[in-house]
């Protein structure tokens, strides 16, 4: 177990060294610079800025440099977002209130889709797993902007006289409550999907049939025998999704004006902010790996029969 | 322990229909059978694949699943309507009055819980009052019944880690934990290789000397039949075809399906030029059967009259009777011969199995 463990660690290493390589060559290849804006400045003071902050080296200068850098922990300065406020220390105040929605979202994606997948598998064919298909096709289907957007309407003050949620985030509880909504909406419709086929599947296994035989009452027949081999594809999905909306949602965060992490990922490709764009990739890089690796230490839990260090080989 | 209810019938079934109402139209997958079956009894249910062997037995136990539907007849257990029970009752009757074993024992087990587990399950699923320690004691004693040894580290081991015989073990060792009347074994044999299928067959008539149970042994394979069974009913497109003590249908088969079935049979004594005789044709499309007989399109006997009426059960000896106008036309020629000697004939409606071919 622990060989294997470190193993995945030394891959993940390397994987991450790869990510780094190649966002650094591809953010260097895009045209643009982080010193263009309305006013154009002067050919001199670009000249000036570039050779500040290094940027009139050759591209694998640069990179050998982050490099050494980012191994004494040290990932640079935002070079225009913020200016001059350290990358680490942007990531490190902003990630927690993302991951505080993202958290929340999640979760109640989880608790509401997983269940709603087996309500829809044990109904399969009926109204119910008629209905669950429409909500969850269009949970899937309709862009993060226009449920934030549905839900401010209905809910915050789109409709005369009725306005329970504020539309702006300002850390109190009834502002957590529609970004958690919008951003939980599209994983929960997707888990449902995912519990709904896998746990079609185990239904219909040898061993749903022993137990019913066994005279087991339906609950535990569905949430102890299916339910548990239902979950490989079910955690399979999770664990990457869980990076991703703990890191925030773009869209979600702009429509709330949430002051999460979520933004930069998007905003510093725009406006050419070198380091915030490498310390962002990074970042969601590794706790995809990190995630990735849990799910497959998951899957022992899960399942028995998985054998991780023969998987590994 | 079944002593003071050893009177009466354990199993009674009378005239059962059972339908899958699937988009093409019903299928009747039984259709009208009957038979029934004594404390301490073993009963064989044989017949090809599709015969409704299977689907007769999950109706017993409720486990028909939708689109199947008991649409006639009756089945009493014990004194008891079985068909008339409701959902709960059902849930109680099964794994406590009425187990099942089934036919792979490969993917009966759940795979994600250990042995232990699911046995421990079994039991409390009907003895809610049973401790952990009590029931883990029973779970183990059972399994030293069904001759697995090294039971403790057993309990702890998941089905994967163990081979086919031992998990089919262990399934009956789950089946009869709670000490059921009536044990379903659904071709309990099918999946395993020969010699493991002779100890498993071994257990099972072992333990159900020790227990005294009834079993109904679904299977297609005869052999097994002579092994273990008292009676055997032989079933054909969902009609029981013929009844009767192992040795009659052995020795005296009255069907002409039935001597099919023991032709193809491979046996011991025969001698090595001897070919197996596979019965022609193809089984029955049970959506749209044959009128009459549904064996008469492969029946190398068949009459007139096979492809048009469905015929009468005669009785061939004690507890043995067939469906079939062959024998109804025997035992009116037999009639006829014994009216001759001045006794009265009997069920003049079957004098059309006169005008045969």
């Amino acid at each position: 177990m622990a060989k294997y463990i470190l193993k995945r660690v030394l891959m993940a290493v390397i994987t991450l060294f790869i990510v780094i390589c190649l966002t650094f060559f591809l953010m260097n290849a895009v045209p643009g610079s982080p010193w263009l804006s309305e006013k154009t400045p002067t050919q001199a003071t670009i000249d000036a800025l570039n050779e500040k902050y290094g940027l009139d080296q050759p591209v694998i200068v640069q990179l050998g440099k982050y490099l050494g850098n980012m191994l004494q922990g040290d990932f640079g300065d935002s070079i225009k977002m913020q200016k001059d406020r350290p990358v680490l220390d942007i990531i490190t105040t902003m990630f927690p209130i993302s991951a505080k929605i993202g958290i929340i979202a999640i979760v109640w994606a989880i608790l509401v889709g997983v269940p709603l997948g087996c309500l829809a598998a044990y109904k399969r064919g009926t109204w119910v797993d008629s209905l669950l298909r429409v909500i969850c096709t269009l949970g899937i289907s309709m862009p993060g902007f226009v449920v934030a957007t549905i839900l401010l309407y209905l809910l915050a003050g789109g409709i005369e006289g009725f306005k329970i949620f504020p539309t702006i985030f300002d850390g109190t509880w009834q502002s957590y409550v529609l970004p958690c909504a919008a951003l939980g909406f599209y994983p929960m419709c997707y888990l449902s999907r995912q519990t709904r086929t896998a746990m079609l599947d185990s239904i219909n296994q040898e061993y749903i049939k022993t137990a019913r035989a066994k005279g087991l009452r339906n609950r535990k027949i569905i949430f102890k025998h299916a339910l548990r081999n239902a979950l490989i594809p079910v955690i399979t999905y999770l664990g990457p999704q869980i990076a991703f909306t703990l890191c925030g949602g773009f869209v979600v965060e702009t429509v709330f004006s949430i002051p999460g992490l979520g933004r930069y990922f998007v905003s510093s490709i725009q406006n050419r902010d070198y380091p915030i764009i490498m310390g962002t990739t990074i970042f969601l890089a590794a706790f995809i790996i990190v995630m990735n690796l849990v799910v497959d230490l998951l899957y022992k839990l899960v399942d028995p029969r998985i054998n991780l260090s023969k998987g590994g080989n | 322990m079944e002593e003071k209810q050893k009177t009466g019938k354990l199993l009674e079934v009378k005239d059962l229909h059972v339908s899958f109402f699937t988009p093409a139209g019903e299928v009747k997958a039984v259709g009208g059978i009957s038979y029934d079956l004594d404390y301490d009894e073993v009963m064989g249910i044989v017949g090809e694949s599709g015969s409704g062997k299977s689907v007769e037995a999950y109706s017993i136990i409720g486990l028909l699943q939708s689109p199947g539907k008991v649409i006639g007849g009756s089945i009493t257990l014990e004194g008891e309507d079985v068909l008339a029970k409701s959902k709960e009752e059902m849930i109680d009757l099964r794994g406590n009055k009425v187990a099942m074993i089934f036919q792979n024992p490969m993917t009966c087990l759940n795979p994600v819980y250990t042995i232990g587990n699911q046995l421990i399950e079994a039991l409390k699923a009907h003895d809610k009052k049973v401790s952990k320690e009590e029931a883990a004691k029973r779970a183990m004693e059972m399994l030293e019944l069904v001759g697995i040894n090294n039971v403790e580290k057993r309990m702890k081991q998941y089905p994967h880690e163990l081979s086919g015989g031992m998990r089919q073990r262990v399934m009956i060792a789950m089946g009869l934990i709670c000490h059921p009347q009536l044990l379903i074994a659904d071709e309990p044999t099918t999946a395993l290789d020969v010699t493991i299928q002779a100890q498993i067959l071994e257990l099972m008539k072992d333990l159900q000397k020790k227990t005294h149970m009834g079993i109904i042994f679904i299977t297609h394979n005869l052999g097994v039949v002579a092994e273990i069974c008292d009676k055997v009913s032989v079933m054909y497109a969902g009609k029981m075809v013929e009844q009767g003590p192992v040795d009659d249908i052995f020795y005296k088969p009255g069907h002409p399906y039935t001597m099919g079935l023991l032709r193809s049979m491979p046996r011991v004594d025969a001698e090595s030029y001897e070919r197996l005789i596979p019965i022609e044709g193809t089984p029955v499309d049970m959506l749209n059967p044959p009128e009459g007989c549904p064996f008469a399109p492969r029946c190398e006997y068949a009459m007139k009259i096979c492809l048009q009426k469905m015929p009468p059960y005669v009785e061939l000896g004690e507890g043995h009777r067939a469906a079939c106008w062959l024998r109804v036309q025997e035992q009116l020629e037999k009639e006829k011969a014994g009216q001759a000697d001045g006794k009265p004939a009997a069920e003049t409606e079957n004098k059309e199995a006169g005008d045969h071919e």
